[in-house]
Parts: structure tokens; C-alpha cells; sequence
């Protein structure tokens, strides 16, 4: 499904922050990305979620290769994802409902049943009683869950996870992957980019390895338990 | 609550437009290129019209002026050959002399009411109508004139109403000339806004090109947020005119009727009049959506 074959990224005309990556992820799977800080975890997700273009390699999604693809057909491949931002990303002048709506807005799915939806998933996420409240009334963990929300909303065929528990205790991280584990037992495929090695034990699937800009441990992965008992 | 019980499922301003940047002036500097713009327009179709009525009321008429003769009763027979030669030409519809007061009133603009025509040595005029169709023969009449009467001429306007039609043509032209740099003007206005916002609201456009909206969806709503702002802007410009309008009548009233003409727009003209602020939006939202698509295809 995902498939990246001699990858390199660079900005501008500096030095590559990527280079030679090259890995498959298949379907309906569960990957952590992880590698320390600067490894190039950020500028793979932007890849994998069609904000960049490699300066080389090719890169396939949803079985087209993106590096390729024409730029006007990339708002339909990205429809299909949902991504979670480390920062968010609220839009502060709309409300939660709003926020967590505007995927089906963009793929002009906005109609009362799937804004029922809406309502109905804010309700789940514990905010049903902040519905017409703006982002910045809201704490942290609330916004976050916002973020989440809107991901998830338009049920998307791959999500995204840039840093989901930067901000978070483990109790509350552990909550959220297990929604994450949810929607990937429900055929979502899962690439949660984190630094968190408690988590990433925990949970126990396929690790992506930065470091440097380089892959370490090329997909697929053995699950970390696997490794360790090995 | 109560608010929240109805999920909103209309349009929804994704791009903060409005709330910050500098868009918030686009009513403002449109107001005033409408204005001038709908000013123009009619002070365009005023001249249009100006020069068909002129057109009408000169074609088909002549004017035969005779040197005064020195004494009245020269005057009168001089008037009587006049009249008799050119009531032969078969193209001729009437002949009429002009009385001492017409003749007075016809100079009023020029002289002042005081000042009566016997005092001076003014020509005797005799008004001459004739088929618009078929013109006569006014050289080989004038020659004729001059034969009977010494120094009598014969003026069939054409000279003059061509001036005045180039004089009209020409200040139409320039008019809408001006409208096309002011709407242009204000449509740059606003397309240089629209870029502005472009920059200023950048990590929104990021985050919705991410999420999946197309260069059309967004710049969709930098077009129908142009178009609005400048069609308030608009509104009020032509407002303004329709406030202008009476004023400059009254101020108009004062000068001799003579040099300026009856103000009268037909429906077809308001109609044209009312397309400018229309104009100005439509040109505004669509010129916004270009440039903002153009732009937005730069981004990755």
C-alpha cells in the first residue's frame, strides 16, 4: 500500500534530510515510525502524507506513484488520509464542530447525516458539551482530542500521527492508541510517527527506524517483543 | 445549548478571511472607484445622447443669414427675395424669417436680455426647413442668393453639427476610457489584497491543502470573499452617485440653460448605469479566484 523505494529528500539546496529510504508498509498494518530527534521522522510523515515531493526515489500510495502524480490529483489521495499534527492545527476561528467537520467538507460530504456524525464522534471523544465552543477556549488535552476527531471523522483509509503524545500523560497516550489500535482493527492502516519508546514497547508492532535520514531496520518489521525474544 | 442542537451543514468560512489582513479595506477603496466609475458611465451616455439630439435637431434645417440692409424697409424686401428664391426649391418644407425678439432670444445666452438686436448690427435671420432625405442643392442656392441679395449665406449646419458630433465622440471616448483604468484600478486593488491575504493566511491554506481541498476550493473562497467585500464597496459607491446626482443638478441650475443639457437617461441606460457596481463585483470576485488560484498552484 505504501511503498518507498530509494526516497531522498532535500530543501532547497542543502543536504539531504532523507536518504535512500526504502520500505513497504502494507495494508490495513500498524507501523510506529521512531528515531532520535532531527532523524527525519517529520519530513517521512510530509512524504507519506503527500505535503512534499521526493527529489528522488519513488513513493506509492493508495498504488500510485505519488512522485509521479499530477499535483491536481493529489487533493483526492489526500482525502483519503486523516493526519494528526504534534501542534494540532485547530482552525481557532471555527468552532469544534466546525473543525472536526472539514474533511467531509472537503470531499463535499457535509450533509445533516454525516454532520449528525460529527456530533455523534465529538460526543464519544468526551465532547459532546463543546461543540460550538473555538479551540482556544479549550485545554490542551481537549484540543488534541479535537485534532483527533477531525483525523478520524471521515473514516480515512490511512491515519496519520506526527507526535500524538507530546503534550500527554501515559494514562491519557494510552487511551488515544487504543483508538488508534481501534480503527486500524477496523482496516485503517496506522503509521504514528512518536519518540516515545514506552508506547512503542507497549504496543508492540512494526517500528520504522530513522536515524540520520536513513532506515535502520527496513519494514516489515518483526513486533518488538519478537526482537527482544529473539 | 440550544445552539448546539442542530448540526450546521451550510457554508463555512474555512479561511478566516476578514477577521485579520487587509481585506477589511476593500469596501473602502472600492466605494469611490465606483463613484467615478458610474459617474462616468453617465456623464458617457449623457454625451451619447447629447450628441443624437443635436443630430436631430440640426439635420434637416439650414439658416440663411442676411447683412442688416441700413434701413427697415431694405430689410423687409431683402427678407421677401430671400424668401421667394428658396420657397422654389422643391426640397424646402418652410421658410421662416426670424423676428427681431427671436433673434433676441436666440443671443440672450451670449449678450445678456438687456441688450435688444436693433442696437447692434445683427444679421436678419431666416430659418429654413427642408426633407432630411433629399437635401437641397444649398451651393448652387447660396449662389443664386448671393446674386439677389449681396452678402446673404447660407448655413446648413453640417460643419458645425460635425464638430460638435467629434467633440461628443471624443469626450465619450475619453469617459469610457477613465472607466476602464478605475475599474481596472480597483480590480488590481483587490486582486493585490487578495495576494496579500494569500501570505497572511498561509498556515490555514497549508492545513487544507493537507487535508485534501483542492487549489479551486480554496481559491473559491478567496473569490466569493472579494466579491462581497467589493460589492459592499460598490453599493455604497453608486449610493453615493445617486446622493451626488441632485446636488449637481441644483448646482447646474444655475448656469443658463443654453449650455447644459436636459438630464433625461432612458431605462435601457439606467440598466447599464446599475451594471457597473455589478461590474465591479462580478470583475473583483472572478479576478480574485484567478490570481488566487494562480498562486496557490506554486505551493507544493
Amino acid at each position: 500500500m505504501i511503498r518507498f523505494q530509494r526516497v531522498g529528500l532535500r530543501y532547497g539546496k542543502g543536504a539531504e534530510v532523507l536518504s535512500d529510504v526504502s520500505f513497504t508498509i502494507e495494508k490495513g498494518s500498524f507501523h510506529f515510525v521512531t528515531g532520535p530527534s532531527g532523524a527525519g521522522k517529520t519530513s517521512l510523515m510530509q512524504l507519506i502524507g503527500l505535503a512534499l515531493r521526493p527529489s528522488r526515489g519513488s513513493i506509492e500510495i493508495f498504488g500510485k506513484d505519488v512522485s509521479k502524480t499530477r499535483r491536481s490529483q493529489l487533493p483526492e489521495l489526500r482525502r483519503r488520509m486523516g493526519i494528526i499534527f504534534q501542534d494540532f492545527r485547530l482552525l481557532d476561528h471555527l468552532t469544534v464542530r466546525d473543525n472536526v467537520a472539514l474533511p467531509l467538507r472537503l470531499d463535499g460530504r457535509m450533509k445533516l447525516d454525516n454532520a449528525r456524525q460529527v456530533d455523534e464522534l465529538l460526543r464519544w471523544v468526551g465532547l459532546g458539551d463543546r461543540l460550538g465552543d473555538h479551540p482556544a477556549r479549550l485545554s490542551g488535552g481537549e484540543q488534541q482530542r479535537v485534532a483527533v476527531a477531525r483525523a478520524v471523522v471521515h473514516r480515512p483509509d490511512l491515519l496519520l500521527a506526527d507526535e500524538p503524545t507530546g503534550n500527554l500523560d501515559d494514562a491519557v497516550a494510552m487511551r488515544l492508541f487504543r483508538l488508534f489500535k481501534e480503527l486500524n482493527r477496523m482496516g485503517t492502516t496506522v503509521i504514528v510517527a512518536t519518540h516515545n519508546q514506552t508506547i512503542i514497547e507497549r504496543l508492540d508492532e512494526p517500528v520504522v527506524m530513522l536515524e540520520k535520514g536513513r532506515v535502520l531496520v527496513p519494514a516489515p518489521f518483526e513486533p518488538v517483543s519478537n526482537r527482544a525474544a529473539g | 445549548m440550544a445552539k448546539q442542537a442542530t448540526p450546521r451543514v451550510g457554508r463555512v468560512a474555512d479561511i478566516p478571511l476578514g477577521s485579520v489582513g487587509p481585506d477589511r479595506m476593500i469596501p473602502f477603496l472600492v466605494a469611490p472607484m465606483t463613484f467615478l466609475a458610474v459617474l462616468l458611465t453617465i456623464v458617457a451616455l449623457e454625451t451619447d445622447n447629447l450628441a443624437k439630439r443635436w443630430h436631430t435637431d440640426l439635420t434637416g434645417r439650414a439658416t440663411v443669414q442676411i447683412p442688416p440692409q441700413g434701413t427697415p424697409s431694405a430689410d423687409d424686401q431683402a427678407i421677401r427675395k430671400a424668401v421667394a428664391l428658396l420657397a422654389q426649391a422643391p426640397e424646402i418644407q418652410s421658410v421662416a424669417p426670424l423676428s427681431t425678439s427671436q433673434v433676441d432670444l436666440l443671443l440672450s445666452p451670449w449678450l445678456g436680455s438687456e441688450l435688444q438686436s436693433a442696437e447692434l448690427p445683427v444679421p436678419l435671420v431666416i430659418d429654413v426647413q427642408y426633407d432630411r432625405d433629399t437635401e437641397p442643392d444649398f451651393a448652387g442656392l447660396s449662389a443664386r442668393l448671393g446674386e439677389i441679395v449681396p452678402g446673404a449665406t447660407i448655413d446648413d449646419h453640417a460643419g458645425a453639427l460635425a464638430d460638435l458630433l467629434e467633440a461628443a465622440d471624443s469626450l465619450r471616448t475619453i469617459a469610457i476610457a477613465l472607466i476602464l483604468i478605475v475599474l481596472t484600478t480597483a480590480v488590481a486593488v483587490v486582486v493585490a489584497i487578495v495576494m496579500a491575504g494569500l501570505v497572511i493566511h498561509r498556515p490555514v491554506i497549508e492545513l487544507l491543502h493537507v487535508c485534501g481541498a483542492s487549489d479551486r476550493y480554496i481559491a473559491n473562497q478567496f473569490g466569493v470573499h472579494a466579491m462581497w467585500r467589493a460589492a459592499r464597496g460598490a453599493v455604497i459607491g453608486a449610493a453615493l452617485v445617486l446622493l451626488f446626482l441632485p446636488l449637481a443638478a441644483t448646482w447646474l441650475s444655475g448656469f443658463r440653460q443654453a449650455f447644459v443639457p436636459e438630464f433625461g437617461l432612458r431605462v435601457d441606460q439606467w440598466i447599464m448605469i446599475c451594471a457597473v457596481p455589478l461590474c465591479m463585483a462580478l470583475a473583483s470576485g472572478l479576478f480574485a479566484q484567478i490570481v488566487a488560484r494562480a498562486l496557490l498552484a506554486r505551493l507544493p
